[in-house]
């Protein structure tokens, strides 16, 4: 709030203040119309600035954070992402990121490793070729950005549950964090984790490897979460009790839980 | 003086206060949603920024899913009211076709004339209306909110796209509405004025003295 912007709306509080005690509301057509205008302004005048404001942060951000819970006793683990046939696949898929198409990282696939840490019984490094080694599953599902647009694409990789289980997670667990080489990062509830459609996704639209700009060489793929749930070049995987949100969720407080 | 005790009467309590709970509810709605439309247009190439709320997508977002829960719990409440009050079957459920359209010239002729109480043809259908897009607009939000979860309305309004653009037309419709509305309402202050408690400051000469 610019201090010229305050007086604006002081004087419009005051101006509506002086209508509402005004002796004798009267049937005075003028009046009115002013009356309104004036509680127009009034509430017009603090436009944007008002959600950047701490208080009002706050409260929005406990509200997010009830939402959070309330999508957790919502999700179905047995209901399942609508799926559709290669066919209906969307060509080009967008690509989507909080860099431009040019800095997407190159990753040598050879040299490559993803860290399995915390709660588990056997943490270690995976190499890629031990990963596609595994049984794959392919799907086309809708991935679905917290922008808006949406779009189908066809993912192979090994389902979440099974990984977590080879490594000897404790799926009592609340979260399971990931780290990406760009420096990204999200986590998301067990529950979710444990879907039977969640994978980490190493094969797009019929290939066994990820295009660069969609994830290269490992990325998650969760069709019950929105699309920045989805992340690429993953690095690291982690099963904690401790939360750690995520990158848009401290960044700008998108809601953490962002199921579908 | 039963003319002046008549026009006197203020709706009951709980229809004002539904009503402003339901005012702030669907402008925060409406604003945050210009703002979220923003962050991916399909239709129309922006809606207006000046009035958009929440600074931001992130922003907009917030607000959309707090007022969300005023919006559905104050609705239920007014539904629930309106049913067990018998306000919904004698104000808006009782047109009458046989008047039809003698209520509809009188509407076009006279678009003001609305005495307490009472209703004609043309605004019991479009409260009914409404409500109904209300009711769609919230079906429609749920089904974008929650495709998966929800996938039974998701796939009612034809899919996730579909659904997006459904909430849209309900968007735009109810806004079209509200605009109407408050140019009626300010043209006939007294019914603003019952509105929002005050009770009109009647003319103490009846019939008999003029």
């Amino acid at each position: 709030m610019t201090p010229h912007k305050d007086d604006e709306q002081l004087q419009a509080w005051l101006q509506l203040q002086r209508e509402l005690q005004s002796p004798a509301t009267t049937l005075d057509r003028r009046k009115l119309l002013r009356l309104a205008l004036v509680s127009a302004a009034t509430i017009l005048l603090p436009g944007c600035e008002i959600t950047e404001r701490d208080n009002v942060q706050s409260v929005l951000r406990q509200i997010s954070h009830f939402n959070d819970g309330a999508q957790a006793t919502l999700l179905d683990p047995g209901r399942r992402a609508t799926e559709y046939a290669p066919s209906q696949v969307t060509t080009p898929f967008r690509f989507n990121a909080f860099y431009s198409e040019a800095s997407v990282p190159e990753i040598d696939g050879n040299t490559w490793r993803l860290q399995v840490a915390g709660r588990v019984a056997r943490p270690r490094d995976w190499a890629l070729t031990e990963i596609k080694a595994l049984t794959p599953m392919t799907e086309c599902t809708r991935l679905i950005c917290i922008e808006g647009w949406s779009a189908v694409g066809q993912w192979t990789g090994v389902p979440l549950h099974h990984f977590l289980q080879l490594n000897g997670a404790d799926i009592r667990s609340k979260y399971v964090a990931f780290r990406c080489a760009d420096g990204y990062y999200t986590s998301i509830d067990m529950a979710s984790a444990l879907h039977p459609q969640t994978m980490l996704a190493f094969g797009f639209s019929g290939a066994d490897s990820l295009p660069d700009e969609f994830g290269f060489p490992l990325r998650l793929r969760i069709p019950i979460k929105l699309g920045f749930k989805n992340p690429k070049h993953l690095v690291a995987l982690t099963v904690t009790n401790d939360f750690t949100s995520g990158y848009w969720e401290d960044l700008h407080g998108y809601n953490w839980f962002a199921g579908l | 003086m039963s003319n002046t005790l008549a026009s006197t009467t203020l709706p009951p309590l709980w229809v004002r206060i539904v009503h402003w709970i339901n005012v702030f509810a669907f402008v925060t709605m409406l604003l945050s949603g210009w703002q979220i439309y923003n962050a991916d247009p399909f239709w129309i190439s922006s809606m207006p920024k000046m009035l958009a709320l929440g600074g931001s997508l992130p922003g907009a977002l917030q607000w959309h899913f707090a007022a969300m829960w005023i919006l559905v719990g104050n609705g239920a409440i007014a539904i629930a009211l309106l049913i067990v009050s018998g306000r919904l079957r004698t104000l808006y459920l009782s047109i009458r076709l046989r008047t039809l359209r003698a209520e509809i010239r009188q509407f076009i002729e006279a678009p003001l004339k609305h005495e307490h109480g009472q209703r004609n043809a043309v605004q019991k259908m479009t409260y009914l209306a409404v409500l109904l897009l209300l009711s769609m607009e919230v079906l429609s939000g749920l089904g974008m909110w929650k495709p998966v979860q929800f996938q039974v309305l998701t796939n009612f309004f034809g899919g996730y796209e579909s659904t997006r653009r459904v909430h849209f037309v309900g968007m735009s419709s109810l806004g079209l509405f509200m605009l109407g509305h408050i140019v009626l309402a300010i043209l006939s202050p007294q019914l603003l004025l019952a509105m929002l408690g005050i009770k009109p400051h009647t003319q103490t000469t009846t019939e008999k003295s003029k």
